[in-house]
Protein backbone atom coordinates (compact mmCIF):
# COMPACT_ATOMS: atom_id res chain seq x y z
CA UNK A 1 0.00 0.00 0.00
CA UNK A 2 1.73 3.80 -1.13
CA UNK A 3 1.98 6.73 1.18
CA UNK A 4 -1.01 8.15 -0.32
CA UNK A 5 -3.38 5.16 -0.12
CA UNK A 6 -2.70 4.78 3.60
CA UNK A 7 -3.57 9.06 4.08
CA UNK A 8 -7.19 8.12 2.21
CA UNK A 9 -7.42 5.68 4.85
CA UNK A 10 -6.26 7.29 7.36
CA UNK A 11 -9.23 8.55 9.71
CA UNK A 12 -11.75 7.42 7.05
CA UNK A 13 -14.04 5.67 9.31
CA UNK A 14 -14.56 9.26 11.13
CA UNK A 15 -18.14 9.33 11.07
CA UNK A 16 -20.45 12.20 9.18
CA UNK A 17 -21.92 14.93 10.94
CA UNK A 18 -24.89 13.83 13.63
CA UNK A 19 -28.13 15.10 12.66
CA UNK A 20 -28.11 17.39 15.51
CA UNK A 21 -24.29 19.07 14.13
CA UNK A 22 -26.16 19.55 11.04
CA UNK A 23 -28.96 21.01 12.11
CA UNK A 24 -27.23 23.50 14.35
CA UNK A 25 -24.90 24.47 11.87
CA UNK A 26 -28.41 25.29 9.55
CA UNK A 27 -29.47 27.22 12.16
CA UNK A 28 -26.21 29.52 11.95
CA UNK A 29 -26.81 30.19 8.31
CA UNK A 30 -30.42 30.84 8.77
CA UNK A 31 -29.97 33.24 11.52
CA UNK A 32 -27.61 35.59 8.82
CA UNK A 33 -30.24 35.07 5.96
CA UNK A 34 -32.26 38.03 8.07
CA UNK A 35 -32.21 41.14 6.53
CA UNK A 36 -29.48 43.27 6.95
CA UNK A 37 -29.16 46.03 9.43
CA UNK A 38 -28.06 48.72 7.18
CA UNK A 39 -27.94 52.42 7.93
CA UNK A 40 -31.14 52.78 5.96
CA UNK A 41 -33.74 50.70 6.46
CA UNK A 42 -37.69 51.42 5.80
CA UNK A 43 -40.54 50.19 6.30
CA UNK A 44 -41.98 48.49 3.19
CA UNK A 45 -42.88 50.66 0.07
CA UNK A 46 -46.59 51.90 0.80
CA UNK A 47 -45.50 53.10 4.11
CA UNK A 48 -42.31 54.76 4.26
CA UNK A 49 -42.10 57.91 5.55
CA UNK A 50 -41.16 61.27 4.60
CA UNK A 51 -37.66 61.21 6.01
CA UNK A 52 -35.51 62.83 3.40
CA UNK A 53 -33.56 64.71 5.92
CA UNK A 54 -32.95 61.58 7.39
CA UNK A 55 -32.03 59.84 4.47
CA UNK A 56 -29.20 62.53 3.06
CA UNK A 57 -27.45 62.41 6.67
CA UNK A 58 -27.67 58.15 6.83
CA UNK A 59 -26.62 58.60 3.31
CA UNK A 60 -23.73 60.22 4.21
CA UNK A 61 -22.78 57.45 6.28
CA UNK A 62 -23.61 55.09 4.00
CA UNK A 63 -21.25 56.00 1.07
CA UNK A 64 -18.16 56.49 3.94
CA UNK A 65 -17.23 52.37 4.58
CA UNK A 66 -14.45 51.31 6.59
CA UNK A 67 -12.49 48.01 7.00
CA UNK A 68 -14.34 47.15 10.33
CA UNK A 69 -13.37 44.49 12.45
CA UNK A 70 -16.04 42.34 14.44
CA UNK A 71 -16.14 39.47 16.53
CA UNK A 72 -15.42 37.58 19.67
CA UNK A 73 -11.68 38.51 19.72
CA UNK A 74 -12.34 41.88 19.71
CA UNK A 75 -14.92 41.94 23.29
CA UNK A 76 -12.12 42.19 25.67
CA UNK A 77 -11.15 46.06 24.97
CA UNK A 78 -12.80 46.70 28.10
CA UNK A 79 -11.34 44.92 30.76
CA UNK A 80 -15.17 43.16 31.78
CA UNK A 81 -16.94 40.03 30.91
CA UNK A 82 -18.04 40.28 27.72
CA UNK A 83 -21.69 39.15 26.48
CA UNK A 84 -22.79 35.20 26.51
CA UNK A 85 -22.83 33.74 23.05
CA UNK A 86 -27.15 34.09 23.17
CA UNK A 87 -26.53 37.60 22.98
CA UNK A 88 -23.50 38.09 20.51
CA UNK A 89 -25.32 36.28 18.04
CA UNK A 90 -27.63 38.71 17.81
CA UNK A 91 -25.44 41.18 16.13
CA UNK A 92 -23.64 38.20 14.42
CA UNK A 93 -25.88 39.05 11.55
CA UNK A 94 -25.59 42.78 11.72
CA UNK A 95 -23.85 45.04 9.40
CA UNK A 96 -20.87 46.76 11.93
CA UNK A 97 -20.77 49.66 9.28
CA UNK A 98 -24.12 50.59 10.08
CA UNK A 99 -22.90 52.33 12.98
CA UNK A 100 -19.78 53.32 12.12
CA UNK A 101 -21.48 57.08 11.08
CA UNK A 102 -22.08 57.91 14.26
CA UNK A 103 -18.88 56.97 16.41
CA UNK A 104 -17.21 60.34 14.72
CA UNK A 105 -15.20 60.89 17.48
CA UNK A 106 -11.55 61.48 17.17
CA UNK A 107 -10.29 59.33 19.92
CA UNK A 108 -12.47 56.01 19.21
CA UNK A 109 -10.48 52.90 17.53
CA UNK A 110 -13.14 52.50 14.42
CA UNK A 111 -11.91 49.10 13.52
CA UNK A 112 -12.91 47.71 17.18
CA UNK A 113 -16.33 48.38 17.33
CA UNK A 114 -18.39 45.96 17.91
CA UNK A 115 -21.85 44.76 19.40
CA UNK A 116 -21.82 44.51 23.35
CA UNK A 117 -25.14 44.04 24.60
CA UNK A 118 -28.98 44.22 23.74
CA UNK A 119 -32.17 44.99 25.75
CA UNK A 120 -35.49 44.94 25.49
CA UNK A 121 -37.53 48.57 25.62
CA UNK A 122 -41.51 48.79 25.42
CA UNK A 123 -40.71 50.01 21.71
CA UNK A 124 -38.75 47.14 20.64
CA UNK A 125 -35.12 45.83 20.73
CA UNK A 126 -32.25 48.04 21.09
CA UNK A 127 -28.33 47.22 20.66
CA UNK A 128 -25.61 48.64 22.25
CA UNK A 129 -22.69 49.25 20.26
CA UNK A 130 -19.26 50.01 21.59
CA UNK A 131 -15.46 50.78 20.11
CA UNK A 132 -12.48 51.53 23.01
CA UNK A 133 -10.92 55.13 22.52
CA UNK A 134 -7.13 55.46 22.25
CA UNK A 135 -7.29 56.95 26.33
CA UNK A 136 -8.17 53.57 27.41
CA UNK A 137 -12.09 54.53 27.56
CA UNK A 138 -14.80 53.97 24.83
CA UNK A 139 -17.89 55.37 23.18
CA UNK A 140 -20.69 53.80 22.63
CA UNK A 141 -24.06 53.87 20.51
CA UNK A 142 -27.35 53.02 21.42
CA UNK A 143 -29.63 52.12 18.51
CA UNK A 144 -32.52 49.61 17.96
CA UNK A 145 -31.62 46.68 16.61
CA UNK A 146 -34.35 46.00 14.13
CA UNK A 147 -35.07 49.10 11.80
CA UNK A 148 -38.53 49.12 10.30
CA UNK A 149 -38.30 52.83 9.39
CA UNK A 150 -35.27 55.62 9.04
CA UNK A 151 -35.97 57.18 12.05
CA UNK A 152 -35.63 53.88 14.12
CA UNK A 153 -31.88 53.41 12.69
CA UNK A 154 -31.10 57.09 14.01
CA UNK A 155 -28.93 56.59 17.47
CA UNK A 156 -31.02 56.82 20.80
CA UNK A 157 -28.02 58.00 22.48
CA UNK A 158 -24.36 58.23 21.91
CA UNK A 159 -21.10 59.57 23.37
CA UNK A 160 -17.91 58.77 24.85
CA UNK A 161 -16.66 58.05 28.47
CA UNK A 162 -13.59 57.93 29.95
CA UNK A 163 -10.92 54.80 31.37
CA UNK A 164 -12.80 55.15 35.08
CA UNK A 165 -16.15 55.74 36.66
CA UNK A 166 -16.03 59.35 37.44
CA UNK A 167 -15.84 60.25 41.25
CA UNK A 168 -14.43 56.85 42.20
CA UNK A 169 -17.79 55.62 42.01
CA UNK A 170 -18.18 52.00 41.35
CA UNK A 171 -20.97 52.62 38.90
CA UNK A 172 -23.03 55.78 37.44
CA UNK A 173 -26.11 55.36 35.54
CA UNK A 174 -29.03 57.56 33.68
CA UNK A 175 -32.17 57.46 31.84
CA UNK A 176 -32.08 57.82 27.94
CA UNK A 177 -34.99 59.37 26.71
CA UNK A 178 -35.02 59.27 23.09
CA UNK A 179 -37.50 61.46 20.45
CA UNK A 180 -39.91 57.83 20.95
CA UNK A 181 -40.49 57.33 24.38
CA UNK A 182 -41.08 53.87 24.27
CA UNK A 183 -37.64 53.42 24.14
CA UNK A 184 -36.89 55.07 27.11
CA UNK A 185 -34.07 52.90 28.88
CA UNK A 186 -31.71 52.96 32.05
CA UNK A 187 -28.16 52.49 31.19
CA UNK A 188 -24.72 52.62 32.97
CA UNK A 189 -21.21 52.04 32.86
CA UNK A 190 -19.60 50.26 36.00
CA UNK A 191 -16.32 49.44 37.99
CA UNK A 192 -14.81 46.15 36.76
CA UNK A 193 -16.11 44.35 39.80
CA UNK A 194 -19.44 44.81 39.11
CA UNK A 195 -21.25 42.05 37.69
CA UNK A 196 -24.87 43.29 37.54
CA UNK A 197 -27.11 46.38 38.63
CA UNK A 198 -30.32 46.82 40.02
CA UNK A 199 -32.33 49.61 38.56
CA UNK A 200 -34.76 51.15 40.95
CA UNK A 201 -37.37 53.20 39.02
CA UNK A 202 -40.01 55.54 40.25
CA UNK A 203 -43.13 53.63 41.76
CA UNK A 204 -40.82 50.69 43.32
CA UNK A 205 -39.98 49.51 39.71
CA UNK A 206 -36.45 47.34 40.59
CA UNK A 207 -35.24 45.96 37.57
CA UNK A 208 -31.51 43.61 37.30
CA UNK A 209 -29.53 44.09 34.13
CA UNK A 210 -26.68 42.05 33.61
CA UNK A 211 -22.83 44.53 33.09
CA UNK A 212 -21.34 43.46 29.82
CA UNK A 213 -17.79 44.97 28.95
CA UNK A 214 -18.64 47.30 32.09
CA UNK A 215 -21.86 48.59 30.51
CA UNK A 216 -25.36 47.72 31.72
CA UNK A 217 -28.88 48.65 30.06
CA UNK A 218 -32.74 47.92 30.48
CA UNK A 219 -35.46 48.81 29.32
CA UNK A 220 -37.48 51.65 31.58
CA UNK A 221 -40.17 54.00 30.71
CA UNK A 222 -39.58 57.46 30.16
CA UNK A 223 -42.17 58.25 32.50
CA UNK A 224 -40.52 56.50 35.47
CA UNK A 225 -37.38 58.54 36.76
CA UNK A 226 -34.42 56.88 37.75
CA UNK A 227 -34.13 56.79 41.68
CA UNK A 228 -31.12 54.67 41.66
CA UNK A 229 -29.19 51.88 40.60
CA UNK A 230 -27.30 49.36 42.88
CA UNK A 231 -24.28 47.73 42.13
CA UNK A 232 -23.50 43.88 42.67
CA UNK A 233 -20.91 41.62 42.73
CA UNK A 234 -21.17 38.14 41.23
CA UNK A 235 -21.70 36.78 44.71
CA UNK A 236 -24.80 38.66 45.08
CA UNK A 237 -23.40 41.47 48.18
CA UNK A 238 -23.78 45.35 47.11
CA UNK A 239 -20.06 46.60 45.24
CA UNK A 240 -21.62 50.41 45.65
CA UNK A 241 -24.67 52.92 44.20
CA UNK A 242 -25.23 56.00 42.74
CA UNK A 243 -27.23 58.29 42.68
CA UNK A 244 -28.93 58.91 38.93
CA UNK A 245 -27.29 61.32 36.23
CA UNK A 246 -29.28 64.12 34.57
CA UNK A 247 -30.81 62.19 31.17
CA UNK A 248 -28.96 61.61 28.25
CA UNK A 249 -30.41 63.58 25.67
CA UNK A 250 -30.60 62.27 22.19
CA UNK A 251 -27.27 63.01 20.57
CA UNK A 252 -26.51 64.68 17.16
CA UNK A 253 -23.42 63.01 15.65
CA UNK A 254 -20.32 65.44 15.26
CA UNK A 255 -20.05 66.34 11.30
CA UNK A 256 -16.63 67.88 9.84
CA UNK A 257 -17.29 71.20 8.42
CA UNK A 258 -17.44 71.71 4.90
CA UNK A 259 -14.24 72.96 3.11
CA UNK A 260 -15.34 73.49 -0.19
CA UNK A 261 -18.15 74.80 -3.00
CA UNK A 262 -21.27 72.05 -3.46
CA UNK A 263 -21.23 70.81 -7.17
CA UNK A 264 -23.93 69.54 -8.88
CA UNK A 265 -24.22 65.41 -9.74
CA UNK A 266 -27.91 65.05 -10.91
CA UNK A 267 -30.06 67.71 -11.30
CA UNK A 268 -33.43 66.14 -12.64
CA UNK A 269 -37.03 66.82 -13.48
CA UNK A 270 -39.63 64.43 -13.47
CA UNK A 271 -43.31 64.57 -13.38
CA UNK A 272 -43.07 68.50 -12.46
CA UNK A 273 -41.01 67.88 -9.73
CA UNK A 274 -37.28 68.81 -9.21
CA UNK A 275 -34.38 66.61 -7.71
CA UNK A 276 -30.91 68.18 -7.13
CA UNK A 277 -28.08 66.03 -5.99
CA UNK A 278 -24.75 67.68 -4.88
CA UNK A 279 -21.80 66.77 -3.35
CA UNK A 280 -19.10 68.83 -1.31
CA UNK A 281 -15.78 68.26 0.29
CA UNK A 282 -15.41 68.22 3.96
CA UNK A 283 -12.53 68.14 6.18
CA UNK A 284 -10.46 64.95 7.50
CA UNK A 285 -11.22 63.61 4.02
CA UNK A 286 -15.13 63.95 4.53
CA UNK A 287 -18.23 64.04 2.50
CA UNK A 288 -20.91 66.32 2.11
CA UNK A 289 -24.19 66.33 0.52
CA UNK A 290 -27.15 68.22 -0.29
CA UNK A 291 -29.79 67.08 -2.03
CA UNK A 292 -33.20 69.30 -2.77
CA UNK A 293 -36.54 66.97 -2.92
CA UNK A 294 -40.22 68.83 -3.67
CA UNK A 295 -40.95 70.82 -0.54
CA UNK A 296 -37.42 70.09 1.01
CA UNK A 297 -34.76 72.29 -0.32
CA UNK A 298 -31.19 71.82 0.71
CA UNK A 299 -30.99 68.85 3.01
CA UNK A 300 -27.67 68.65 3.87
CA UNK A 301 -25.03 67.01 5.68
CA UNK A 302 -21.45 65.59 6.25
CA UNK A 303 -19.57 62.91 7.54
CA UNK A 304 -16.18 62.06 7.90
CA UNK A 305 -14.44 59.68 5.38
CA UNK A 306 -13.52 56.34 7.09
CA UNK A 307 -12.50 54.14 4.27
CA UNK A 308 -13.28 51.77 1.64
CA UNK A 309 -16.73 52.37 0.16
CA UNK A 310 -19.44 49.56 -0.08
CA UNK A 311 -19.73 47.94 -3.46
CA UNK A 312 -23.65 49.56 -3.07
CA UNK A 313 -24.64 52.03 -0.60
CA UNK A 314 -28.41 54.20 -0.94
CA UNK A 315 -30.79 56.40 0.83
CA UNK A 316 -34.12 56.74 -0.31
CA UNK A 317 -37.21 59.29 0.44
CA UNK A 318 -40.55 60.41 -0.79
CA UNK A 319 -44.14 60.35 0.31
CA UNK A 320 -46.10 57.24 0.95
CA UNK A 321 -46.87 55.67 -2.54
CA UNK A 322 -47.56 58.08 -5.65
CA UNK A 323 -46.44 60.24 -6.48
CA UNK A 324 -43.01 59.82 -6.49
CA UNK A 325 -40.00 58.31 -4.56
CA UNK A 326 -36.25 58.80 -4.69
CA UNK A 327 -33.29 56.77 -5.07
CA UNK A 328 -30.04 58.41 -4.34
CA UNK A 329 -26.54 56.56 -3.48
CA UNK A 330 -23.14 55.33 -4.82
CA UNK A 331 -21.53 52.51 -5.92
CA UNK A 332 -17.93 51.33 -4.67
CA UNK A 333 -14.72 50.84 -7.15
CA UNK A 334 -15.82 47.49 -8.39
CA UNK A 335 -19.26 48.21 -9.35
CA UNK A 336 -19.29 48.94 -13.47
CA UNK A 337 -23.36 49.09 -13.90
CA UNK A 338 -26.81 49.69 -11.79
CA UNK A 339 -29.88 48.43 -12.84
CA UNK A 340 -33.18 48.35 -10.96
CA UNK A 341 -35.80 45.95 -10.96
CA UNK A 342 -39.21 46.43 -10.68
CA UNK A 343 -42.03 44.14 -8.92
CA UNK A 344 -43.56 43.97 -12.28
CA UNK A 345 -40.65 42.62 -13.36
CA UNK A 346 -39.46 44.96 -15.86
CA UNK A 347 -35.55 46.98 -15.21
CA UNK A 348 -34.29 49.94 -15.97
CA UNK A 349 -30.62 50.72 -16.25
CA UNK A 350 -29.23 53.57 -13.35
CA UNK A 351 -26.97 56.02 -14.83
CA UNK A 352 -23.90 56.14 -12.81
CA UNK A 353 -22.21 59.81 -12.87
CA UNK A 354 -19.29 60.13 -10.77
CA UNK A 355 -20.16 56.67 -9.03
CA UNK A 356 -23.37 58.51 -7.57
CA UNK A 357 -26.82 57.93 -8.98
CA UNK A 358 -30.33 59.51 -8.39
CA UNK A 359 -33.14 57.65 -9.87
CA UNK A 360 -36.53 59.06 -9.23
CA UNK A 361 -39.74 57.09 -10.16
CA UNK A 362 -43.29 58.17 -10.56
CA UNK A 363 -46.59 56.83 -11.92
CA UNK A 364 -46.91 53.39 -12.37
CA UNK A 365 -43.98 52.58 -10.78
CA UNK A 366 -45.16 54.24 -7.49
CA UNK A 367 -48.02 51.80 -7.75
CA UNK A 368 -48.45 47.79 -6.00
CA UNK A 369 -47.27 45.40 -8.47
CA UNK A 370 -44.59 48.03 -10.33
CA UNK A 371 -42.65 49.24 -7.75
CA UNK A 372 -39.20 48.89 -7.57
CA UNK A 373 -37.76 46.00 -6.17
CA UNK A 374 -34.24 45.48 -6.07
CA UNK A 375 -30.87 47.35 -7.25
CA UNK A 376 -27.96 44.99 -9.18
CA UNK A 377 -24.92 46.09 -8.82
CA UNK A 378 -22.37 44.32 -11.41
CA UNK A 379 -19.12 44.30 -12.37
CA UNK A 380 -17.29 44.64 -15.61
CA UNK A 381 -17.70 40.86 -16.57
CA UNK A 382 -21.62 41.29 -15.24
CA UNK A 383 -21.43 39.42 -12.68
CA UNK A 384 -23.57 40.68 -9.67
CA UNK A 385 -21.19 41.93 -6.69
CA UNK A 386 -23.96 43.68 -4.15
CA UNK A 387 -27.72 43.90 -4.07
CA UNK A 388 -29.79 46.18 -2.23
CA UNK A 389 -33.68 44.95 -1.98
CA UNK A 390 -36.40 47.29 -1.02
CA UNK A 391 -39.20 44.93 -0.17
CA UNK A 392 -37.11 43.63 2.59
CA UNK A 393 -36.54 47.19 4.19
CA UNK B 1 -31.58 20.39 -13.36
CA UNK B 2 -30.92 21.69 -10.30
CA UNK B 3 -28.87 24.98 -10.75
CA UNK B 4 -24.88 24.87 -10.39
CA UNK B 5 -23.47 26.23 -7.24
CA UNK B 6 -22.26 29.56 -9.20
CA UNK B 7 -26.15 30.13 -10.28
CA UNK B 8 -27.20 29.53 -6.80
CA UNK B 9 -24.66 31.80 -5.52
CA UNK B 10 -25.62 34.44 -7.63
CA UNK B 11 -29.46 33.58 -7.10
CA UNK B 12 -28.61 34.36 -3.76
CA UNK B 13 -27.76 37.73 -3.59
CA UNK B 14 -31.10 38.48 -4.33
CA UNK B 15 -32.47 35.78 -2.32
CA UNK B 16 -30.71 34.69 0.77
CA UNK B 17 -32.32 32.14 1.55
CA UNK B 18 -31.09 30.36 -1.56
CA UNK B 19 -28.11 29.41 0.26
CA UNK B 20 -29.23 27.14 2.00
CA UNK B 21 -28.70 24.63 -1.88
CA UNK B 22 -25.12 25.20 -0.68
CA UNK B 23 -25.00 24.54 2.50
CA UNK B 24 -27.12 21.24 1.86
CA UNK B 25 -24.56 20.29 -0.61
CA UNK B 26 -21.44 20.33 0.88
CA UNK B 27 -21.75 20.40 4.40
CA UNK B 28 -21.06 17.13 5.06
CA UNK B 29 -17.97 17.25 2.81
CA UNK B 30 -16.91 19.82 4.74
CA UNK B 31 -17.31 18.80 8.25
CA UNK B 32 -15.62 15.38 7.09
CA UNK B 33 -12.76 17.39 5.92
CA UNK B 34 -12.17 19.34 9.17
CA UNK B 35 -12.96 16.70 11.88
CA UNK B 36 -10.77 14.11 9.97
CA UNK B 37 -8.18 17.19 10.53
CA UNK B 38 -9.11 18.32 14.00
CA UNK B 39 -12.15 16.12 15.71
CA UNK B 40 -15.79 16.21 15.78
CA UNK B 41 -16.03 18.40 18.64
CA UNK B 42 -14.07 21.46 16.56
CA UNK B 43 -15.53 20.35 13.35
CA UNK B 44 -19.13 21.50 14.47
CA UNK B 45 -18.09 24.77 15.28
CA UNK B 46 -14.99 25.44 11.96
CA UNK B 47 -17.70 23.75 9.61
CA UNK B 48 -20.62 25.98 10.14
CA UNK B 49 -18.29 28.58 10.52
CA UNK B 50 -17.30 28.19 7.05
CA UNK B 51 -20.38 28.57 5.82
CA UNK B 52 -21.36 31.59 7.71
CA UNK B 53 -18.32 33.07 6.63
CA UNK B 54 -19.14 32.21 2.47
CA UNK B 55 -22.51 33.35 2.99
CA UNK B 56 -21.02 36.87 3.87
CA UNK B 57 -18.44 36.79 1.20
CA UNK B 58 -20.66 35.27 -1.46
CA UNK B 59 -20.37 38.66 -3.23
CA UNK B 60 -16.58 38.05 -3.87
CA UNK B 61 -17.30 33.87 -5.26
CA UNK B 62 -15.34 33.84 -8.10
CA UNK B 63 -15.82 30.14 -9.57
CA UNK B 64 -12.89 28.49 -11.48
CA UNK B 65 -12.37 25.82 -13.87
CA UNK B 66 -15.77 24.15 -12.82
CA UNK B 67 -18.64 26.46 -11.17
CA UNK B 68 -18.53 24.06 -7.98
CA UNK B 69 -18.30 26.29 -4.87
CA UNK B 70 -16.08 23.29 -3.38
CA UNK B 71 -12.86 24.32 -3.26
CA UNK B 72 -13.84 27.82 -2.40
CA UNK B 73 -15.08 26.32 0.57
CA UNK B 74 -12.43 24.09 1.19
CA UNK B 75 -10.19 27.13 1.16
CA UNK B 76 -12.08 28.85 3.73
CA UNK B 77 -12.27 25.66 5.95
CA UNK B 78 -8.57 25.32 6.24
CA UNK B 79 -8.36 29.02 6.41
CA UNK B 80 -10.21 28.45 9.90
CA UNK B 81 -8.40 25.57 10.93
CA UNK B 82 -5.01 28.02 10.70
CA UNK B 83 -6.19 28.84 14.48
CA UNK B 84 -6.22 24.80 15.36
CA UNK B 85 -2.83 24.09 13.85
CA UNK B 86 -1.46 23.24 16.94
CA UNK B 87 -4.27 21.26 17.92
CA UNK B 88 -4.14 19.07 15.09
CA UNK B 89 -0.41 18.80 15.63
CA UNK B 90 -0.40 17.94 19.10
CA UNK B 91 -3.16 15.24 18.55
CA UNK B 92 -1.07 13.40 15.80
CA UNK B 93 1.69 13.59 17.73
CA UNK B 94 -0.49 11.85 20.90
CA UNK B 95 -1.46 8.90 18.32
CA UNK B 96 2.48 8.65 17.52
CA UNK B 97 2.98 8.16 20.89
CA UNK B 98 0.26 6.30 22.06
CA UNK B 99 -1.13 4.36 19.39
CA UNK B 100 -4.66 5.68 20.42
CA UNK B 101 -5.71 8.03 17.97
CA UNK B 102 -7.61 11.09 19.81
CA UNK B 103 -9.35 11.86 16.91
CA UNK B 104 -11.51 9.04 16.57
CA UNK B 105 -11.12 7.80 19.99
CA UNK B 106 -13.36 10.58 21.04
CA UNK B 107 -15.91 9.51 18.30
CA UNK B 108 -18.11 6.91 18.94
CA UNK B 109 -18.92 3.73 16.80
CA UNK B 110 -15.99 4.39 14.39
CA UNK B 111 -14.94 1.71 12.23
CA UNK B 112 -11.20 1.66 11.81
CA UNK B 113 -9.67 0.34 9.21
CA UNK B 114 -7.14 -2.80 10.12
CA UNK B 115 -4.36 -1.63 7.17
CA UNK B 116 -4.51 2.72 8.26
CA UNK B 117 -4.45 1.40 12.09
CA UNK B 118 -1.41 -0.37 11.84
CA UNK B 119 0.27 2.49 9.82
CA UNK B 120 -1.40 4.76 12.10
CA UNK B 121 0.61 6.21 14.64
CA UNK B 122 3.83 6.36 12.03
CA UNK B 123 1.35 8.13 9.96
CA UNK B 124 0.33 10.28 12.69
CA UNK B 125 3.91 11.30 13.18
CA UNK B 126 4.78 11.59 9.18
CA UNK B 127 1.63 14.02 8.92
CA UNK B 128 2.49 15.95 12.46
CA UNK B 129 6.24 16.35 11.06
CA UNK B 130 4.96 18.25 7.85
CA UNK B 131 4.83 22.43 7.63
CA UNK B 132 1.10 23.08 8.08
CA UNK B 133 1.24 24.39 4.44
CA UNK B 134 2.27 21.35 3.13
CA UNK B 135 -0.14 19.39 5.24
CA UNK B 136 -3.19 21.34 3.86
CA UNK B 137 -2.09 20.76 0.13
CA UNK B 138 -1.84 17.02 0.82
CA UNK B 139 -4.74 16.54 2.79
CA UNK B 140 -7.03 18.36 0.53
CA UNK B 141 -5.79 16.09 -2.31
CA UNK B 142 -6.24 13.10 -0.60
CA UNK B 143 -9.13 13.76 1.67
CA UNK B 144 -10.89 16.56 0.12
CA UNK B 145 -10.57 14.74 -3.33
CA UNK B 146 -9.39 18.44 -4.91
CA UNK B 147 -7.43 18.53 -7.85
CA UNK B 148 -4.66 20.73 -8.44
CA UNK B 149 -6.13 23.27 -9.64
CA UNK B 150 -8.59 23.33 -7.62
CA UNK B 151 -6.55 23.19 -4.53
CA UNK B 152 -4.81 26.39 -6.05
CA UNK B 153 -8.33 28.06 -5.93
CA UNK B 154 -9.08 26.77 -2.65
CA UNK B 155 -5.57 28.35 -1.12
CA UNK B 156 -4.84 30.96 -3.49
CA UNK B 157 -1.41 29.59 -5.08
CA UNK B 158 -0.23 28.88 -8.24
CA UNK B 159 -0.53 25.43 -9.68
CA UNK B 160 2.96 24.79 -9.64
CA UNK B 161 3.18 25.91 -5.88
CA UNK B 162 0.62 23.27 -5.49
CA UNK B 163 2.73 20.50 -7.13
CA UNK B 164 5.40 21.17 -5.95
CA UNK B 165 4.02 21.33 -2.18
CA UNK B 166 2.24 17.79 -2.76
CA UNK B 167 5.14 16.35 -4.20
CA UNK B 168 7.27 17.43 -0.87
CA UNK B 169 4.89 16.27 1.20
CA UNK B 170 4.20 12.73 -0.07
CA UNK B 171 7.96 12.58 -0.49
CA UNK B 172 8.62 13.35 3.62
CA UNK B 173 5.75 11.12 4.47
CA UNK B 174 7.39 8.55 2.42
CA UNK B 175 10.77 8.86 4.07
CA UNK B 176 9.33 8.42 7.51
CA UNK B 177 7.13 5.60 6.38
CA UNK B 178 10.14 3.92 4.73
CA UNK B 179 12.43 4.99 8.01
CA UNK B 180 10.06 3.55 10.55
CA UNK B 181 9.92 0.53 8.54
CA UNK B 182 13.62 0.11 8.49
CA UNK B 183 13.80 0.57 12.46
CA UNK B 184 11.65 -2.39 12.63
CA UNK B 185 13.24 -4.54 10.73
CA UNK B 186 16.49 -3.53 12.58
CA UNK B 187 15.33 -4.04 15.78
CA UNK B 188 13.50 -7.63 15.00
CA UNK B 189 15.33 -10.58 15.59
CA UNK B 190 16.44 -12.51 12.46
CA UNK B 191 16.90 -16.12 12.00
CA UNK B 192 20.72 -15.85 12.22
CA UNK B 193 20.50 -14.86 15.53
CA UNK B 194 18.13 -17.31 16.75
CA UNK B 195 20.22 -19.83 14.81
CA UNK B 196 23.18 -18.83 16.88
Amino acid sequence: MDELQLIREFRAGMPGPPDETRARGRERLAAQFEPRSGALVFGRFERRKLLVGAAVALLAGLLAGSALAFGDRLLDFIRGEPAPKSVQREFAHLDPHSVIPYFDYPTVIKGRIHGVLAFDTAGGRVALWAGPTRSGGACYVFRKLRQKTLSDSLPLAAGCLGRRVPDGLKLVAGLATPAAPNLGFAWGYTAKNVASVEVHLAGGVVKRAPVYERFFAVGAPATKSLVSAVGLAADGHEVGRCCPLPPVPPPSPPQPPRVGPYQPVFDIQKAGHRFVFAIAPAARGGLCTDLTSPGRPHERSCIARLGRLQPLGLGEGGPPGPPWAFFVGRVGNGVASVRLRYEDGTSSKVPLTSRYFLEVVTGLHTRRGHRPLIFLARDSTGHVVATERLDRR
Amino acid sequence: MEPDDRAVIVESLAEPTRFAAIFDRHYDAVYGFVARRVGAALAADVAAETFARAFAGRPRFRPGVSSSARPWLFGIAVNLLRHHYRTEARQLRAYARTGVDPVLDATPDVERRVDAEAAGPCLAEALAALRPAERDVLLLFAWADLSYVEIAEALGLEVGTVRSRLSRARNRVRERLAGDEQEVLETAPTGDANDG
